[in-house]
């Protein structure tokens, strides 16, 4: 066998696809969002017309895709194999500690986890991955497959600035809420008229009575339930990496690089 | 494959993990490395697998040399990295839990088979000759269909092995092998591992005991302590190991156990169980009597009956899947019996609650994961809910007990295998039970552990508390346990007093 | 439709979907959501269909209505009103219509993933040149859901023993931490060895891969995949832009 043994001594750099694609998926999803703001519809009696929920739906799904097209080939196996486990704490939690504790989502621990592990890109690609596998069981949550990404992706920014500690985990959940709520309100505006839940869909309605158009209303009703819930969730994230022991938490790219610059200093 | 290790140390490590190492493998041989927990096995495992260091940050010193090539390490904190790909065409490598191995994304054995030939780039054709053959060679053909999630433990080893074996590497790396397998599944696994040099694989066994068939083959020996090797060659190696941690046969405990009380600590009075169908299991049933008439499930415990008293220690075995677990759960009152009564100190286990029995009785599960969660030992031993929270003084007893005190503060995690069940122990033992229910304690520990195992079960006996055991380690369950409750598949088991 | 590749089913639900949401009719959609149910009769899903479905719909449809018909102050047909409730004939149409496309969505996709051979897809995949990576995740999720249960359900078993359970909110989070640390430490511990033998059985291999057992794609249906994607494409186009409808 004349093949070697050992792979070359430089690592080979990140070819243009995996820089190009995720750019290009995230302008597509600020486009749609622009667009969908700017050119917001006015609601005719009879309804809202069609092309915003195409619109939504099309350029959300397809800028998330993009953005896992070009990250997945680029992922260490390490993290990988990590991401089935994070999709499956976000269903698994959620119903666990939503059910015994608060009357929130907490859809997203798994993912934010991931993001506190594995850093953004990872992060984002477990959202979109999330929405995807499990749109087999509730296709309503494919098209919030963007904001799932920028809920990973938060995370992995967050987890670089040292959101780790408890307290600033709650002001970077709080921040990615807000964030992810905006993103998210015009799929629940326009691809379904309402929200996924009943207690929100009565403050949209609240809204609506004072005045507001469907979009505000529902970015509104996004603003006060999306912070509460990803500051839980992030919250709950952090403490679960405390407990990880040392030798399992530097398996993962974040915490490994973090002691690296830890031992350097 | 030829290992020169001159030493190897993990990132932020204090000791080299493992120095002074020379190891030649020759085609078809079998080399039996023997050392304890923390002695240097799965370092030198993840050398010869191509995994460490990679790019983990481990410094090797040291030169390996594979399929006709060199690979020199200069011990530096760029070390070169191997290309799995390439390596992985020489050397296979099987760890013990064998589950983590199978990728558990196919629905059948015959595709978990081809996993590594499909990454390998094989053609289609070619790869149902190689499946089908090690099929044949192996005789796994009533296995090839079966959905890899619902093997037992010992079918799961033997589909692990043969994945490995069907990408023909020459060497095959198998760590505990034959650990927690009955004596009929140890048995095929070892007339495998046969086969396979057989046709010309170089074998190397990494194990902490030399009780079973494998050690007794071996050409080879190595015997490791703190990650130096102490002893080579099957003699010395035999001669070396009990200090090294390492079991070997015939190590009895130093005294003899005293004779039991009269009173019964556990009693199990014609008791029956039935799995459940499978079709429709029902959710939440942890604790629920069920009409068995009604169910309808396959038997697995009819009419079981015996007692085990004060200040004794029982040991239950049988070959798996007869329902020894079940049967040590219901101590507990987490599976109700069908039929019949289980009386833990005078209570009735179908009618009191979970938290009452567990006032009076132990459990140590088979696996230590489900258990821990603390960030240290010492936190670990001592939780308990608010009222029921072990005494310190006990608490140090169970770490000191379970030889723990110097690891105290350090999270369970970071413990080797048999320091981690060791934990899982300590908090059985730290609440004091006045019943203990064991299920496999022996699986996983070494040589010292096993030592500790057996005095912890001597000063319960002696203390007057009533001990119940699941071992497939018969030697174990002769030298340290009263006498044996034997059950076996669907047959009634009867109090077959034996032993001492 | 389990004879199908597995690629024209999606193609065919992903199409459906499109027309459905951008005709935005609730006649088509009305069509859209029977045609499924009688599909899934056909198929012998047709009550696991309607029970997943239910379940996704029912918070959903109360959201629309409460959003769209309880508070509408632009109808003119009022139908009931008490202090801030008004309800009107018009509300009511926009509530139903954005439910019935809904419906519909939610019935085609169910009833393609209930009706789809999951290996297959994941295959077909594979064979397309999707990354590696994705169908193993996708997999893997699918099989770590069982596991998961029976790793929650040990847990459960044996912290029982160690004090679970009790009253009020200390208790409830004492016997979640309890329950959500050790799953998350064991599930993370096992992904991280899992990954070191996946990389050992050479994960995710390179551009030469080759399949094991493949699925047949054959030109008649790669062709109707074609066709029907132009179709849907044209008339979504059509019917979505502003002056198309």
């Amino acid at each position: 066998m004349s093949t070697s043994l050992t792979l070359p001594a430089t690592g080979g750099a990140t070819p243009l696809r995996a820089r190009l694609l995720p750019l290009l998926g995230a302008a597509l999803i600020a486009a749609t969002y622009l667009m969908l703001v700017l050119l917001q519809p006015t609601e005719a009696a009879a309804g809202l017309a069609s092309w915003p929920a195409v619109t939504a739906f099309a350029g959300y799904l397809a800028g998330a895709v993009l953005l896992l097209a070009g990250v997945l080939p680029q992922l260490p196996t390490t993290v990988v194999a990590l991401i089935p486990v994070g999709l499956v704490l976000n269903i698994v939690l959620g119903q666990f500690v939503g059910s015994t504790l608060v009357p929130l989502y907490l859809d997203s621990i798994g993912t934010v986890l991931v993001g506190f592990l594995a850093g953004r890109s990872a992060g984002a690609a477990t959202g979109v991955l999330g929405s995807l596998v499990w749109s087999l069981f509730n296709p309503t949550v494919l098209p919030f497959a963007a904001g799932a990404a920028v809920i990973g992706l938060l995370a992995g920014s967050a987890a670089r600035l040292g959101a780790l500690r408890p307290y600033v985990a709650v002001v970077a959940g709080i921040i990615t809420g807000i964030v992810a709520g905006v993103v998210s309100a015009p799929v629940a505006a326009f691809v379904y008229g309402g929200t996924s839940g009943a207690a929100t869909g009565a403050i949209v309605a609240m809204f609506r009575a004072m005045g507001d158009s469907l979009l505000a209303s529902v970015t509104k009703q996004a603003l006060i339930s999306d912070p509460a819930d990803k500051a839980v969730a992030f919250l709950v994230a952090s403490l679960l990496v405390l407990a990880l022991p040392r030798r399992i938490r530097l398996q993962f790219p974040l915490p490994a690089r973090a002691a690296a610059r830890r031992a350097k200093a | 494959m030829e290992l020169r290790i001159n030493s190897y140390r993990y990132p932020d490590a204090a000791r080299l993990a493992l120095s002074g190492l020379r190891l030649s493998v020759p085609p078809g041989s079998l080399t039996v490395v023997a050392g304890g927990a923390g002695s240097g096995k799965s370092t030198l495992a993840g050398i010869m697998a191509g995994y460490l260091p990679g790019r983990t940050g481990g410094r090797l010193d040291g030169s390996i040399r594979l399929a006709g090539q060199s690979v020199e390490y200069d011990g530096g904190g760029e070390p070169p990295v191997v290309d799995l790909r390439q390596w992985t065409r020489h050397v296979a490598y099987v760890p013990q839990d064998a589950r983590s191995y199978l990728s558990m994304i196919r629905s059948t054995v015959a595709e978990e088979l081809a996993f590594g030939l499909e990454n390998a780039g094989v053609p289609q054709p070619q790869m149902e000759a190689r499946i089908a053959d090690a099929a044949a060679r192996l005789q796994l053909g009533s296995l090839l269909q079966r959905d890899p999630a619902r093997l037992s433990g010992g079918q799961e080893r033997l589909v692990a092995i043969a994945a490995a074996a069907v990408c023909g590497a020459g060497v095959l790396v198998l760590d505990e092998p034959l650990a927690g397998l009955d004596a009929a599944a140890a048995a095929r696994v070892a007339g495998t591992i046969g086969r396979l040099r057989a046709a010309g694989t170089a074998v190397v066994v990494l194990t902490h005991t030399l009780v079973d068939a494998l050690a007794a083959d071996a050409g080879q020996a190595l015997l490791l302590r703190d990650g130096v090797p102490v002893a080579d060659g099957p003699d010395a190696v035999h001669r070396h190991a009990a200090k090294a941690g390492v079991v070997v046969p015939g190590a009895g405990p130093e005294a003899a156990l005293p004779a039991p009380r009269a009173a019964a600590a556990l009693e199990y009075r014609g008791v029956r169980y039935s799995y459940p169908e499978p079709a429709r299991r029902p959710r939440r049933r942890l604790r629920g009597r069920r009409d068995a008439a009604q169910d309808g499930g396959q038997p697995l415990l009819a009419d079981v009956s015996f007692t085990v008293a004060a200040g004794e220690c029982v040991a239950l075995t049988g070959p798996n899947g007869t329902g020894k677990t079940t049967l040590l759960k219901m101590a507990l009152g987490l599976i109700r019996p069908d039929g019949g009564i289980v009386r833990v100190a005078g209570l009735d286990a179908a009618a009191a609650a979970v938290g009452e029995l567990a006032s009076v009785a132990g459990l140590l599960f088979q696996n230590p994961a489900d258990q821990l969660f603390e960030r240290t030992v010492r936190r670990e031993v001592s939780f308990g809910p608010p009222r029921s929270r072990p005494a310190p003084d006990a608490v140090g007893e169970a770490l000191e007990a379970c030889g723990l005190s110097a690891v105290a503060d350090v999270h369970p995690y970071e413990l080797p295998a048999s320091q981690r069940r060791l934990v899982a122990l300590a908090t059985v033992l730290a609440r004091r039970p006045r019943v203990l229910v064991l299920d496999e304690p022996t699986v996983s520990l070494d040589g010292h552990g096993r030592a500790l195992l057996g005095r912890i079960l001597a000063d319960a006996v002696a203390r007057g508390a009533g001990v119940l055991l699941s071992t497939h380690d018969l030697e174990f369950a002769r030298s340290h346990c009263h006498r044996a409750v034997a059950l076996g598949a669907g047959v009634p088991a009867a109090g077959s007093g034996g032993g001492r | 439709m389990t004879a199908l590749h597995p690629f024209t089913g999606l193609a065919l639900a992903a199409s459906t979907v499109a027309v459905t949401l951008a005709a935005n009719r609730w006649w088509l959609s009305l069509a859209v959501a029977a045609a499924a149910l009688a599909a899934a009769a056909l198929a012998g899903t047709a009550r696991r269909l309607a029970a997943l479905a239910a379940a996704v719909l029912a918070p959903l449809w109360l959201s629309q209505l409460m959003v769209h018909a309880l508070f509408d102050r632009a109808g003119s047909r009022e139908l009931f009103a008490a202090g801030p409730v008004r309800l009107t004939a018009e509300g009511l149409a926009a509530a139903g219509g954005l439910g019935l496309r809904t419906a519909a969505f939610v019935l085609v996709v169910l009833l393609y993933s209930l009706t789809v051979d999951r290996a297959a897809l994941i295959r077909a995949l594979d064979a397309a040149g999707v990354p590696a990576q994705f169908g193993y995740i996708v997999a893997a999720t699918l099989a770590l859901v069982p596991a998961t249960a029976d790793r929650l359900r040990a847990i459960g078993q044996a912290q029982a023993i160690r004090g679970t359970g009790g009253r009020g909110a200390a208790a409830r989070l004492r016997s979640a931490r309890l329950r959500a640390v050790p799953l998350v430490l064991a599930s993370i511990q096992d992904a991280a060895e899992r990954s070191v033998h996946l990389q050992l059985r050479g994960f995710p291999g390179g551009r030469n891969r080759t399949q094991y057992r493949s699925v047949a794609f054959p030109r008649s249906e790669r062709v109707l995949c074609v066709l029907v994607l132009s179709a849907a494409a044209a008339a979504v186009v059509f019917l979505a832009l502003p002056w198309g409808a």
